[in-house]
């Protein structure tokens, strides 16, 4: 619970009590209430971010929302620890990431697996014109043949993060994230060069 | 590139956040579980079944058993623990991929390591029961344990495959 402001008459404060303790027995406190504000405010501004990189590390439908679910669940569990010491876009970045690299996946996956998963993959963009789709997929399918660690960083670079803050939420230091990067960069240039062939 | 990237993530559509359960658990938690419940599974049966062997084979057989049994349990409950050591809020990202493919990469060597264990017990189980109905089912339970068992060898080896190339 909130501490009630000190600079308060006393009948206020007492009326304050009594409404926190109505709310309390009724099963709903207010820090829960601040945090279902705070956790639809992260998926209101952070939703397509979250989306975007569950997608990458996802490989069919089912995986990308099981890495979705449980990317809002970890967020959700978190915000409690979460003390605004960094940008809550930061915040979101590690735990995402976090819950990407850590997923257990299933099974192998089959051919037709594939296929529908790149189908669902042009389904999200069908606002976007057919040359953009393929763009789109390109670069989905170059940043998905990176290994997780790779795809992390080179994820958080391509959303206009610094070296310093992609070093923060990699537990690297700013030069290893650097040649990561270059690396990363080089590999996918390569790919892409093999692919138009 | 990063032109690109940002049209494609302003593009995407994906629709509303889809409902969710809050009590949902994430696939690190049910992994956890998944261990736990072997872990219990097997005190248990390693306790029970270890006790009953007794009559049927020995001390030796049983006393080794039920070591096995527990050994396994302790295995399962230290990965168990090991992996809600994994806080995927607070940790950086590279310390949280390195402890999850060591816990897989341990996971895959205790499974090519207890294998033989239990395999080399079961014959030795074999020649110890001189009971031919008993030996028959062995017998047949190795058969179906074969033919189950290069399946789950092929998905093992696979697992492995993935992880040394990670």
């Amino acid at each position: 619970m909130l501490a009630i402001p000190v600079a308060m008459s006393p009948r206020l404060r007492l009326r304050m009590l009594a409404a926190r303790l109505m709310a309390f027995v009724a099963g709903d406190t207010e820090a829960t209430h601040l945090a279902e504000r705070r956790f639809d405010e992260i998926t209101a501004t952070q939703g397509k971010l979250i989306a975007s990189i569950c997608l990458s590390f996802s490989r069919t439908r089912e995986e990308f929302e099981d890495l979705r679910q449980d990317a809002l669940i970890n967020i959700w569990n978190g915000l409690a620890r979460f003390r605004a010491e960094s940008a809550a876009s930061t915040w979101v970045y590690r735990v995402t990431l976090n819950t990407c690299v850590s997923y257990k996946r299933r099974s192998r996956v089959s051919e037709r697996s594939a296929e529908a998963f790149e189908e669902f993959y042009r389904g999200l963009y069908d606002d976007s014109a057919e040359e953009e789709q393929e763009r789109y997929l390109l670069m989905h399918r170059l940043i998905a043949s990176l290994r997780p660690v790779d795809r992390s960083i080179m994820l958080l670079w391509l959303n206009d993060r610094k070296y310093d803050e992609i070093a923060d939420i990699m537990g690297l230091s700013r030069e290893a994230v650097a040649a990561r990067i270059k690396r990363a960069k080089d590999t996918m240039a390569s790919k892409a060069a093999g692919m138009q062939q | 590139m990063k032109s690109s990237w940002q049209a494609a993530k302003n593009a995407i559509n994906t629709g509303d956040i889809p409902q969710y359960d809050r009590r949902r658990k994430t696939s690190l938690d049910r992994l956890a579980d998944r261990y736990r419940r072997f872990a219990m599974l097997a005190f248990v049966v390693g306790m029970t079944s270890g006790i009953a062997l007794n009559n049927l084979a020995g001390p030796w057989l049983c006393v080794s058993y039920m070591l096995i049994m527990i050994g396994l349990g302790f295995t399962d409950m230290a990965f168990s623990r090991a992996i809600r050591a994994i806080d995927v809020v607070t940790m950086s990202v590279d310390e949280v991929y390195r402890c999850t493919m060591t816990l897989r990469r341990r996971h895959l060597m205790c499974v090519a390591t207890a294998m033989p264990v239990v395999l080399g017990w079961m014959v030795w189980l074999g020649f110890t029961i001189d009971d031919p109905y008993m030996t028959w089912g062995m017998v047949v339970g190795a058969v179906t344990g074969l033919i189950l068992g290069v399946i789950q060898l092929m998905r093992f080896m696979a697992d492995y495959r993935e992880v040394l190339d990670e």
